[in-house]
């Protein structure tokens, strides 16, 4: 509802500033139009001068607190400016991006007074700075290219078209004291849970505006929100290994999160989830059918498909030098080929701002490059018809379709899922899909099949994990997997559920699409956090955004699962502290 | 309970408005925070005794409790505005014996044990037992871990590694005194550090410049199970500001200048700080115009704060107690106990009981070091004799104990730090006269001109705990000074060639006024508040070259000006 609203004062903004000059009472767009058309006239002697220059603003704050067992371990309240900067010197045909010296240096914050001179002064020194490394990077791209045979002649930068949008700035709404409060409540839930150990409660609400002005003639002024509510546990199974449990919600605004009662119950929910999961029993390799269920099912395609549906591009450098290795998405060469069952069609539309009711947290009008966003077919009835893609060129796709948000390598932004919708033509009701997997564990004579609820997507896995995920990978040669499951049951031919644990996923990737089965007629809709590092880990990097999957549950014939090979840890020497269990 | 000395200043503070003003205290009791960290250390200490193979024979828990408000300010423009409040803890837990345990150094290297996990900050027994259970267990197994492999590696060495034994037994203490309480009044440091950035405004050369307040009140806790429980803490605040530059060849330039005081009041009034600010926006814009230094050796006099700078990070390291252990260090000092290694008219003492000197309050003051043993006053040097080196709980050769001297930061293991570093001479002069003697110097050696360094900067210089750049001398600020009467002349990019610890031995005077700095310290135990106190020095010799350049070229635009 509130976000309806928002939208409509958007567009009214729009119309609004078309007739009146935008941008003069916005003291920073105005001094990063001022300086930006000044340094234009930049050049260094004979070198290049610079064809493209863009500043963009994110004039954000942030609340971020944190809870354990009833009492608040951080609280912060933060305001700041950072500010990405890009000079390209050449021509879109051939800059001193895409080269392996193409760095894109990170600026601190910008002063969050509004003072034009300051921010004038500010962006001078900057352009200046990047001017001369640019205007090197060229000059070393241009060295390497001499050596090389048969250089690639993709273009540098996709042009497009200048747009203004110029929507009301943002500022974060938030209660930090009553959600201080909220979270004491919620976490304090835990104590009731003594089983559990490393529990957490923790609310991030960023809000941002952002702004862009480029030498195209591109102004943008829009919202960039976020907020997500981790609420995490892990527990010690009785052989000593640690197992962990989390769920995460994700908005774009904190009045979208559940009432505090909600939450409580949702603290609950997971603790006791958590604390069934220390008891399970070990599950070991197994090859079977496999149901994704809700949840997981959207979690299992905003993995696979964040990276199958992006192209990489490898960057210039010269012959017998260090060349980084670039993982190519398994997708890359079947444009126009079957890559799933022809019954399933796969979109990405960030222009959606809901789906039947609920909002959707991928949601924008314009990407981080300034361009519009654009509704794109990627798999049409079966066939890869597409990528997503921003403004990097890559192979024969030389157009954005305004989905670059978040930093790329080599001076590029990178290409990120808005809203994904994964329709399928064929489908049974949740149970049926059920019904079928008993099905299929009769006909191969399994014991039992395997559904999967929930994944650990976005990943909150300690760094232990991670390692041991990352060496159990390296041994068995796969280049990519699955983030693993968190809920994973075994269902045996009567119907009944046994809670597993200790399983991962064997290689996956989105080849393994093709062999999805079934489909359920319930769609789910997955808001989550969206930061580019691997397995999607909660604290990595420095940027995100944020995405959905709306998609239905999905049922595999036959998927390979392997018993986690973490060395199992000693149960503490010392009984913890017995917990004052809060009413 | 609002102490007396507080109301004073505070009575003070309301004739030119409340910027820190005494507040209710923050939320929680940090009394039975103490209780809950001494019951758990009781229990683990307890239950690792009974059950743990090898059993500990000593642990302890410290809390630290940090508030920090800052505000900075570039140009009159607020550039960030900062309130954290941050509770963690570190855990010590040794096994084996005094004489050898998990924390014996091995060929140089010691381990980490410890690392800085959060606390609840609203003293909730059950977060914080349960922190503290979690942790003790991970360190545990560590520490554990670290002991076997020691042992084993030691049988391997052809002289085993170290004579020494690993702890000392020190008396247990209660004590309990906490700071003052505050609240930083934003808006109005806010607008302080704008109007002071303000200045540079007419400096069109400096490129870049800043203005920041950073007040801090930090509590620590301490328990160990020799029944010492120890809660105290320290208030700072301080003002800082500094410029940037680059010199037509692409040198680059710096100037800096700080206050800092346990307490408002005791900072200067505005219109010094606007002064302050003035004068290193002058001398950087001095520095920009003037001509390269060239590699001389020379006689040169330090003043009091760069003299002081110089001790602490040329002589002050080097007495450290931990240095002498370690076969990877220098080891300057470690046989020269007895030895003379200053000139006989010059003292060193370290004291983290003075509070302050000569109405500048100093930074490296405590009452009792992160190891909960007492401070108390260490002359290092008496009559330029070696007598002592700083310890703690870690005995170096024929000192057993400890002298108050254990210092960390939180999140890192403890080793011997410096305190308040008083320099003491009895071969006083004049600033006056100390020149004329400079001269002197300068026409009997016959050289073309001798040296004034008024500023210099090192690791310790800077206050955001950055990185580590300990024992690094950088003169800033420095100035030819002419025997012929022409007048000094500033000079740019003075470099200082090898160990200036032999200048140290060639001091030929000291004035007779003292001047303080202070600051941050980095080093293996993380940064820690420290201050020195120095008079200015004369010294016979001092060898120095041109300063690397990084040929950056200045902005190719002029500076925008205006709409």
């Amino acid at each position: 509802m509130k976000k309806a609203l928002v939208a409509g004062a958007a567009l009214a903004a729009i119309l609004l500033c078309a007739a009146a000059p935008p941008i003069s009472n916005d003291v920073q767009l105005r001094a990063m139009s001022d300086e930006l058309a000044r340094s234009k006239t930049l050049q260094l002697n004979n070198l290049d001068k610079p064809y493209f220059i863009q500043y963009a603003i994110g004039d954000t704050e942030q609340v971020l607190i944190s809870a354990n067992l009833g009492g608040i371990t951080s609280s912060t309240h933060g305001r700041f400016r950072p500010a990405q900067l890009a000079v390209r010197v050449g021509d879109y045909k051939f800059d001193n991006t895409n080269s392996v010296y193409s760095r894109a240096p990170r600026f601190g914050s910008l002063p969050i007074d509004d003072d034009y001179l300051v921010f004038r002064n500010q962006l001078w020194m900057a352009t200046d700075a990047l001017y001369k490394s640019s205007a090197e990077q060229i000059t070393r791209k241009r060295n390497a290219l001499r050596e090389i045979a048969e250089p690639d002649k993709t273009p540098d930068l996709a042009p497009v078209k200048p747009v203004e949008i110029i929507q009301p700035a943002t500022k974060l709404e938030i209660d930090r004291k009553a959600w201080e409060d909220v979270l004491r409540r919620a976490s304090g839930r835990f104590t009731s849970y003594p089983g559990l150990v490393d529990s957490l409660v923790r609310l991030r609400a960023i809000s941002s505006t952002y702004r862009l002005v480029n030498t195209e003639g591109t102004v943008i002024r829009v919202p960039q929100e976020l907020t997500d509510l981790l609420v995490r546990a892990a527990a010690l199974a009785p052989d000593g290994s640690r197992v962990w449990n989390h769920r995460l919600i994700t908005v774009l605004h904190p009045s979208q999160l559940p009432a505090p009662g909600e939450i409580s119950k949702m603290v609950e929910t997971m603790a006791a989830e958590t604390s069934e999961l220390a008891k399970a029993p070990v599950e070991n390799d197994y090859s079977g059918p496999v149901l994704f269920e809700h949840e997981a099912a959207a979690q299992m395609m905003a993995s696979v498909l964040s990276d199958a549906l992006r192209l990489h591009r490898k960057p210039l450098a010269a012959p017998g030098g260090n060349s980084p290795q670039v993982l190519e998405s398994v997708w890359a060469a079947r444009l126009n080929s079957k890559v799933t069952p022809e019954w399933l069609t796969i979109s990405d539309d960030p222009l959606q701002t809901q789906f039947k009711g609920t909002p959707l947290a991928g949601h924008y009008q314009v990407d981080d490059e300034g361009v519009p966003a654009e509704r794109v077919l990627l798999v049409d009835k079966g066939a890869l018809k597409g990528f997503l893609a921003s403004r990097e060129p890559v192979r024969e796709f030389s157009a954005s379709n305004g989905h670059g948000r978040l930093p790329g390598s080599y001076g590029n932004e990178s290409a990120v899922i808005g809203n994904l919708f994964v329709r399928a033509d064929q489908t049974v009701s949740e149970s049926q899909m059920k019904s079928k997997l008993i099905a299929i564990v009769k006909a191969v004579g399994l014991k039992y099949g395997v559904v999967i609820r929930r994944l650990d997507f976005p990943s909150t896995a300690s760094l232990e994990e991670l390692t041991s995920m990352a060496r159990q990978l390296q041994k068995s040669g796969y280049a990519r997997t699955l983030n693993s499951p968190l809920l994973a049951y075994r269902v045996y031919p009567d119907g009944r559920e046994e809670l597993v644990r200790g399983l991962r996923f064997r290689d996956f990737s989105a080849k393994d699409l093709r062999d999805v089965a079934m489909a359920s007629d319930r769609p789910f809709v997955l808001n989550y956090i969206n930061n580019g590092s691997s397995f999607n880990h909660l604290d990595s990097g420095d940027d995100a955004t944020s995405s959905s999957v709306i998609c239905p549950s999905l049922l595999f014939d036959s998927l390979d699962l392997a018993r986690s090979e973490n060395e199992p840890g000693k149960l503490p020497i010392v009984a913890p502290p017995a917990l004052i269990a809060e009413q | 309970m609002r102490g007396r000395a507080w109301i004073a200043a505070l009575a003070l503070l309301c004739a030119t408005g409340e910027l820190w003003a005494a507040d209710a205290p923050i939320a929680g009791q940090p009394a039975s925070l103490i209780e809950i960290l001494s019951d758990e250390l009781g229990r683990e200490y307890a239950a690792l005794k009974a059950k743990g193979e090898p059993p500990p024979y000593y642990m302890a828990y410290a809390v630290t409790d940090e508030q920090t408000d800052s505000e900075s300010a570039t140009l009159g423009a607020l550039s960030s505005d900062s309130h954290n409040r941050a509770r963690g803890f570190d855990t010590t837990i040794r096994i084996g014996s005094e004489k050898f345990d998990n924390y014996h150094p091995y060929k140089g290297s010691r381990i980490q044990f410890t690392r800085f996990s959060a606390l609840s900050l609203d003293d909730d027994p059950n977060q914080i037992r349960r922190a503290l259970w979690e942790e003790s267990d991970r360190v545990y197994r560590l520490a554990s871990r670290r002991l076997l492999q020691l042992k084993t590696d030691d049988q391997l060495l052809a002289e085993q590694s170290d004579k020494d034994a690993d702890f000392s037994s020190e008396p247990a203490v209660q004590y309990s005194r906490l700071p003052e309480t505050y609240r930083f009044d934003t808006e109005r440091w806010a607008d302080k550090v704008r109007a002071w950035s303000a200045e540079f405004k007419s400096h069109p050369k400096i490129l870049g410049s800043g203005v920041s307040v950073r007040a801090q009140r930090e509590i620590r806790g301490f328990v160990n199970t020799d029944g010492s429980k120890v809660q105290q803490g320290s208030n700072l605040i301080r003002v800082q500001m500094e410029g940037a530059a680059i010199a037509p060849d692409g040198m680059d330039l710096e100037t800096f200048a700080s206050f800092e005081a346990a307490d408002p009041a005791h900072l200067p009034t505005d219109e010094v700080v606007r002064a302050k600010v003035r004068e290193v926006a002058n001398k950087l814009d001095g520095l920009i115009a003037a001509p390269p230094a060239e590699p001389i050796v020379c006689p040169a006099i330090l003043s009091g704060r760069a003299a002081a700078v110089f001790f602490h990070e040329i002589f002050g390291h080097r007495v450290e107690g931990h240095r002498q252990k370690d076969i990877s260090e220098g080891q300057t000092f470690t046989k020269m106990l007895g030895s003379k290694v200053l000139p006989d008219f010059v003292s060193v003492e370290f004291d983290p009981t003075l509070t302050s000197y000569q109405g500048t309050d100093l930074l490296g003051h405590y009452e009792y070091d992160d190891e909960g043993v007492k401070a108390r006053p260490v002359k290092v040097v008496d009559a330029g004799v070696l007598k002592t080196f700083l310890l703690s709980r870690s005995p170096v050769g024929e000192f057993l104990h400890s002298n108050g001297h254990g210092r960390r930061q939180s999140g890192h293991e403890i080793v011997s730090r410096q305190s308040n570093l008083i320099v003491e001479s009895s071969k006083k002069v004049s600033n006056q006269e100390l020149r004329a003697e400079l001269i002197a110097e300068i026409k009997r050696k016959s050289k073309p001109y001798g040296l004034y360094f008024e500023e210099v900067s090192s690791g310790y210089t800077t206050t955001g705990r950055r990185g580590l750049q300990a024992f690094t001398v950088v003169p800033l600020v420095v100035y030819r000074v002419y025997a012929d009467g022409r007048p000094d002349e500033l000079i740019r990019g003075v470099d200082i060639v090898g160990t200036p610890l032999a200048s140290f031995q060639k001091i030929m005077a000291t004035s007779d006024t003292p001047e303080v700095f202070n600051g941050y310290c980095g080093a293996e135990s993380g940064q820690v508040p420290v201050s020195a106190v120095s008079p200015a020095i004369l010294v016979s010799e001092i060898e120095t070259q041109k300063k690397q350049n990084s040929q950056r070229k200045p902005p190719l635009l002029p500076r925008p000006e205006s709409e």
